[in-house]
């Protein structure tokens, strides 16, 4: 009678002792990994978002804790006007943190993190090829009025983009795709090549949202504002609403969600390839930001 | 280049937007920097400065970002913070459920 009394309270121990080290355990790693991929609802759990710069490279910290990547990497980034905005990111979190509506930080962890190994080869063709099957290429014979309104929106659009980069691209009326010589194909390249690893990563991710390469490096050479860019994009809709009224919980909850991706992405291209130094002009004090 | 009115009215709805997010806690690190920025990049209107339009569009990016994210947080909460029931959905675009057959209130039954 003893015996089985014995073994049972021997293995109440044990299993109360694992249980206190499991979770002694869990707490650490839970901590450590609150801010990771996890796809439960996170509450919020810090009061301030701050930023700090070290060796140059700017730091969240979450009240105490230093904001970290999923891939469990530092975070850091090299511009203030970055960290900062991804500061008010977390700040402008309310109960719950939502994280798909993070543009800015996402763009920093993948670009951090870089979880697939893109090479920017690889981010470079994955653009171009974006290039022959870009919206505003593609054009209608009718209605009439369709016609005319595209031809008007997306026209000047590309002309500018003609002119700027010396580049051959006619839209197609046909659902044949449009004709690309492989000299735009290489002008394209060697421009997209000439800016960095991170600014790659936001260019590919604006291209993918609206689908067209061209309205992004107007966009990005700050020749149409991101108004302009989210209403090229969804001009045959935008042509649709004029006509049949818009849906507010559709229509427009579509046009926020773009605006929002695209202003991040522009934003997260701008601030990784500027780089900021300020030169003081002795005699009048001016200063002059290059 | 910006008119000098734009960029007051892009300063003005900067700030308005960041007080959004911070609310009454004393002025943030993103507050002031948004200031120092417009005011080093005040430029005299007989000089005509490209990095001028450069920080205007970049400050009129910032302002889209956070006018939209607010105004799609506003509109989801709205329309998708909870299920619908049917009834509700089909009023949503302007139909009625239709009349389903009830045995209980058919007169001829005994």
């Amino acid at each position: 009678m003893a015996a089985p009394m014995f073994f049972m309270v021997r293995s109440v121990l044990t299993v109360s002792l694992r249980y206190i080290k499991q979770s002694k355990l869990c707490g650490y790693q839970y901590n450590q990994k609150k801010c990771m991929s996890s796809y439960r609802e996170l509450k919020k759990f810090y009061k301030n978002a701050s930023i700090v710069t070290t060796e140059g490279w700017y730091e969240i910290n979450l009240d105490k804790r230093k904001l970290r990547t999923p891939g469990g990497n530092l975070f850091r980034v090299p511009n203030e006007a970055l960290a900062l905005a991804v500061a008010t990111e977390w700040n402008s979190q309310d109960k719950v943190i939502k994280r798909h509506n993070m543009h800015l930080t996402s763009l920093c962890n993948t670009a951090l993190d870089n979880p697939f190994h893109k090479t920017r080869d690889v981010l470079t063709d994955s653009i171009i090829h974006f290039l022959e099957t870009d919206t505003m290429c593609y054009r209608l014979t009718e209605p009439e009025d369709l016609v005319r309104f595209q031809s008007q929106n997306w026209d000047p659009v590309i002309n500018w983009a003609k002119d700027r980069y010396k580049i051959d691209i006619t839209p197609t009326y046909t659902i044949a795709p449009p004709d690309v010589p492989q000299h735009t194909k290489d002008t394209i390249k060697r421009h997209l090549l000439s800016y960095s690893d991170w600014a790659l990563f936001g260019y590919q991710f604006a291209v993918d949202s609206v689908k067209s390469l061209l309205i992004i490096m107007a966009l990005v050479d700050k020749f149409i504002s991101v108004d302009t860019a989210v209403h090229l994009s969804r001009l045959e809709q935008e042509y649709q609403v004029k006509k049949w009224g818009s849906v507010e919980w559709y229509h427009d909850i579509d046009e926020y969600e773009l605006k929002t991706r695209l202003a991040s992405a522009t934003l997260f291209i701008h601030w990784s390839s500027e780089n900021v130094s300020v030169k003081q002009k002795a005699s009048l004090g001016i200063q002059n930001i290059c | 280049m910006a008119a000098p009115s734009r960029s007051i009215s892009l300063y003005r709805n900067l700030l308005k937007e960041l007080k959004h997010v911070y609310k009454d806690k004393t002025e943030s690190p993103a507050q002031s920097f948004v200031k120092d920025q417009f005011r080093n990049f005040q430029v005299t209107t007989e000089k005509v400065c490209r990095g001028r339009n450069e920080v205007y569009h970049t400050g009129e990016t910032y302002l889209c970002l956070l006018q939209n994210l607010r105004k799609y947080e506003e509109l989801h909460a709205q329309y998708h913070s909870q299920e619908r029931s049917i009834e509700s959905s089909a009023h949503l675009v302007g139909l009625e459920l239709p009349k389903t057959y009830n045995p209980d209130s058919n007169p001829s039954n005994k």
